[in-house]
């Protein structure tokens, strides 16, 4: 579980800084952008995992390039796009042009897994039925008892299999028999499930639920230091975002080559916010860390 | 004025509004009160509980009224009782809510509408003082039982109740998770003087600490007073409940004493024996049982067992010999692999060294071991009900057989079920719901049958009448084999115990000199009893050799 400064923030810092890099990074298509999210997800991955990170982020080198070179056969139209073919394949004209939009998207896909997996390590289930409780009660209520549920009914369906199998009615036989057992099964899960139902439904009723307006507790409180983490996440977003509706950030590769440059003071802006924004957790981590170790050293 | 009163309380269910499952029932209780109520299952006791929470109260015909600090309970808010009566349930998972520890200390609070602050300080002050800040950020589901029903207690005294109702809260629990349990209880009761009301079957963890004893029997109160005085009053009306109430009350008044210096502590009694035996020389032989000379019926050797391959190891070398014919108990503490080897058994975990004989075959060479060999009786009973009744279920073992109906009816005579067929399995109390599970399970006609804690959850009286069908298994050359955490129900009924400990099989001998060499791990009776009479394991072997030495 990761205790860095970055996921022992509130979870609405989290939640929103994940949301806007994940969304910026789907939309802003140019090379450049691209590699840098790459970077700031391996490195946040990097710092949050340690050494147990690097056989997936080496994995991901040869999903990059199976994507990248499968992409051009997905075009659907016949006709060569692009002026320079590398080659043919079942039929089809791959050119640079294909390939290198192929990398982009690639590059695209896989910088939104690194983020997610860096999402789940940092917004477990918890943190975020708190953030959504203040605004859905009672939806986030199920979602929690659901949250138990669903594993506890795969744990009693196995306890049930078991059970029955110890008594010569496993799932031996014909599919006749073997459609039988998994209704016997389910049959069984439901009893159980029912009854458990009735006793949670007593129990929540016997401490007070729907007896007066449901209030929430959260582990998290929002803290000054939150509120300054969230504001800057803002507003280097905000640059990065301005930055690209002036068109600092459109590559196009297809039927021609056309890479933006950043060559104005906003397109610099845009790019240095955008590198900032991506390496803020990884940032904080590596502070924390050096703060440690002087603190120790100083012992 | 009393803080909660019960004046003449009748009620029947809607479905049979003739039968009064509480009739005529009058209970004073003071403020900070412990009070113990017991009696067998189906005496009324959950139902006369249930009345004290409105919320919880049943529907069906009643009469009388409950009145807590003088006013009638059913004008007091649903938002007032939740949080002034607090009730513990007996299942300790199904009564939890959510799926972290701090979300359910806080669920009621929530409910309730606590400002968060207010709620922050509370959940805080729970986990302190029941030790649950070390789990504090936990999933429920990595809890164990007795931590999660401490966490049952712990979110309903987060509400700060004035009154704790307690159903049989550790009757799934095992026994050292049991006492620390009822310890909490009596801190509770003693440290914030919350009135307790507890229903209990184990009466050897409370009796001796409760106040007063309420004893219900058919839905009347047929005592209530000081636990001594109860004790004389079940016994002198030769009620069922007095097997249940604990070692030293029973040797007292079985071995002929009467008097008001009835010992109820394992201490009290030690020094009322002692005083009695003073001066005296005794002989203290128990007659031996003859030793069992029988084929062995199952033989593990040298089992090993690990979930995975980077795992510690759960099973390290298990040796044992369980003879034909004979009832073999297996002890031992919480995850010390007692489950897993009877898994292994039968083949469900597969040990990656060793093997298991079965009449001196090895299992996983043996086809349809299934059939008229070997089954297992899961913990949950319910794990094998399928259909609506008992008797649907019975026949789903027997598919095609034309003798089915005489064969279901000679099985539920064994197993005492004879008139539950036509019940639904969950409509059942929890000892018929073990021996209709039985009746499932022998109906495979096993010659080797594993029981895993059979007992767990029963009152005495249950327990007895298990013990008998066990015996009758035995007349019939049946092998058993169960895990037990029950000390006292296999010194009685076994004829082999085996000790577990850290995945292995420390030592087999007959009940008597494992429990006489134990000086923890053994019955009451024997710890009251072991510095006059060694041997003595079981109450009635004390009142035995009492009655031999004429004390």
């Amino acid at each position: 579980m990761g205790t860095d400064r970055f996921s022992s923030a509130h979870p609405a810092v989290s939640f929103g800084y994940f949301m806007a890099v994940i969304l910026l990074s789907v939309m802003l298509l140019h090379p450049v952008y691209l590699l840098l999210s790459l970077a700031g997800a391996a490195a946040y991955l990097l710092a949050l995992q340690g050494r147990r990170a690097v056989p997936l982020l080496l994995g991901m080198v040869p999903l990059f390039l199976v994507i990248t070179t499968l992409s051009p056969l997905l075009n659907p139209l016949k006709d060569p796009q692009g002026g320079h073919v590398v080659c043919t394949l079942f039929g089809r004209y791959i050119t640079w042009e294909l390939l290198c939009n192929g990398a982009m998207l690639s590059a695209m896909f896989l910088a939104m897994v690194l983020w997610f997996l860096c999402y789940s390590h940092v917004m477990t289930g918890d943190k975020f039925t708190t953030l959504f409780a203040p605004l859905l009660p009672s939806l986030s209520l199920l979602l929690v008892m659901v949250l138990r549920l669903v594993p506890a009914y795969g744990r009693k369906a196995k306890q049930i299999v078991t059970a029955r199998q110890c008594i010569g009615l496993g799932g031996s036989g014909g599919k006749g028999q073997a459609l039988r057992g998994a209704m016997a099964n389910l049959s069984a899960l439901t009893a159980w499930a029912l009854e458990g139902a009735i006793v949670t439904a007593d129990s929540m009723r016997s401490r007070g639920y729907g007896a007066a307006r449901r209030t929430s507790f959260r582990l998290y409180r929002f803290s000054l230091s939150d509120g300054l983490l969230l504001a800057l996440m803002a507003a280097l977003a905000a640059v990065t975002a301005a930055a690209a509706a002036a068109g600092y950030a459109r590559a196009e590769f297809v039927p021609a080559v056309y890479i933006a440059g950043s060559n104005t003071p906003l397109g610099a802006a845009g790019l240095i916010a955008w590198a900032i924004l991506l390496l803020l957790p990884t940032i904080l981590h590596l502070w924390e860390d050096m703060t440690w170790r002087i603190l120790r050293s100083k012992i | 004025m009393a803080h909660l009163a019960i004046e003449n309380l009748t009620f029947a269910y809607a479905v049979s509004p003739h039968r009064a499952v509480l009739d005529g029932v009058t209970l004073e209780i003071r403020q900070g009160e412990y009070i113990a109520l017991c009696g067998r299952s189906g005496s009324g006791k959950t139902t006369l509980l249930r009345h004290l929470k409105s919320v919880l109260t049943p529907h069906g015909v009643k009469s009388g009224r409950i009145l807590l600090d003088g006013r009638d309970l059913e004008t007091v808010s649903l938002q007032e009782q939740s949080a002034v009566i607090g009730y513990v349930m007996q299942d300790p998972d199904a009564q939890i809510v959510t799926d972290k520890v701090w979300h359910e200390l806080a669920f009621g609070l929530e409910n309730l509408g606590v400002a968060e602050d207010t709620m922050r300080l509370r959940v805080a002050e729970m986990a302190s003082y029941f030790g649950i800040q070390d789990w504090f950020h936990r999933d429920i589901a990595q809890l164990s039982g007795g931590q999660k029903q401490l966490l049952n207690l712990a979110a309903i005294m987060a509400l700060q109740p004035q009154v704790l109702i307690l159903d049989e809260p550790t009757s799934q629990l095992d026994p050292i998770a049991a006492a620390d349990f009822l310890n909490t209880v009596r801190k509770i009761n003693r440290e914030l003087g919350t009135t307790v009301i507890i229903t209990e079957h184990r009466l050897e963890d409370i009796f001796h600490a409760a106040d007063r004893c309420v004893v219900m029997e058919q839905g009347r109160i047929i005592a209530d007073d000081a636990p001594r005085a109860v004790g004389r009053i079940l016994h002198d009306r030769h009620s069922d409940m007095f097997a249940a109430l604990p070692s030293p009350v029973r040797i007292f008044y079985d071995a002929g004493f009467d008097g008001s210096d009835c010992p109820l502590t394992v201490r009290e009694g030690r020094s009322w024996l002692s005083e009695k035996a003073e001066g005296r020389t005794l002989h203290c032989r128990l007659p031996d049982p003859a030793e069992s000379t029988a084929p062995a019926a199952l033989e593990l050797k040298d089992l090993w067992f690990r979930y995975e391959k980077n795992s510690p190891d759960i099973l390290r070398g298990v040796h044992l010999t369980v003879q034909q014919g004979t009832l073999h108990a297996i002890l031992g503490g919480n995850g010390t692999g007692k489950s897993t080897t009877m898994k292994a058994i039968c083949g469900i975990c597969k040990p990656y060294r060793g093997k298991v004989l079965l009449d001196g075959t090895p299992t996983h060479k043996q086809k349809d071991l299934f059939r008229g060999k070997l089954a297992m009786l899961p913990q949950d009973p319910r794990n094998l009900f399928v259909k609506k009744t008992v008797r649907e279920d019975l026949l789903e073992m027997l598919p095609g057989d034309a003798a089915a109906e005489e064969k279901i009816a000679k099985m539920a005579q064994i197993c005492c079920i004879e008139g539950l067929l036509e019940q639904h399995p969950y409509d059942l109390s929890g000892g018929e719901q073990q021996r209709a599970a039985l009746a499932k399970v022998l109906l495979t006609e096993p010659r080797l049958v594993l029981l895993d804690e059979p007992t767990k959850g029963l009152d005495n009286f249950f327990k007895e009448q298990l013990g008998t069908v066990f015996r009758s298994l035995l007349a019939e050359g049946v092998t058993i084999v169960m895990v037990s955490h029950d000390v006292e129900f296999c010194a009685r009924n076994a004829d082999a115990v085996s000790m577990f400990f850290d995945g292995q099989v420390l030592a087999t001998t007959t009940p008597r000199q494992f429990f006489a060499q134990n000086s923890f791990y053994t019955t009451a009776a024997n710890r009251m009893a072991r510095h006059i009479f060694p041997q003595a394991v079981t109450a009635e072997d004390v009142v035995y050799l009492m009655k031999e030495n004429r004390l």
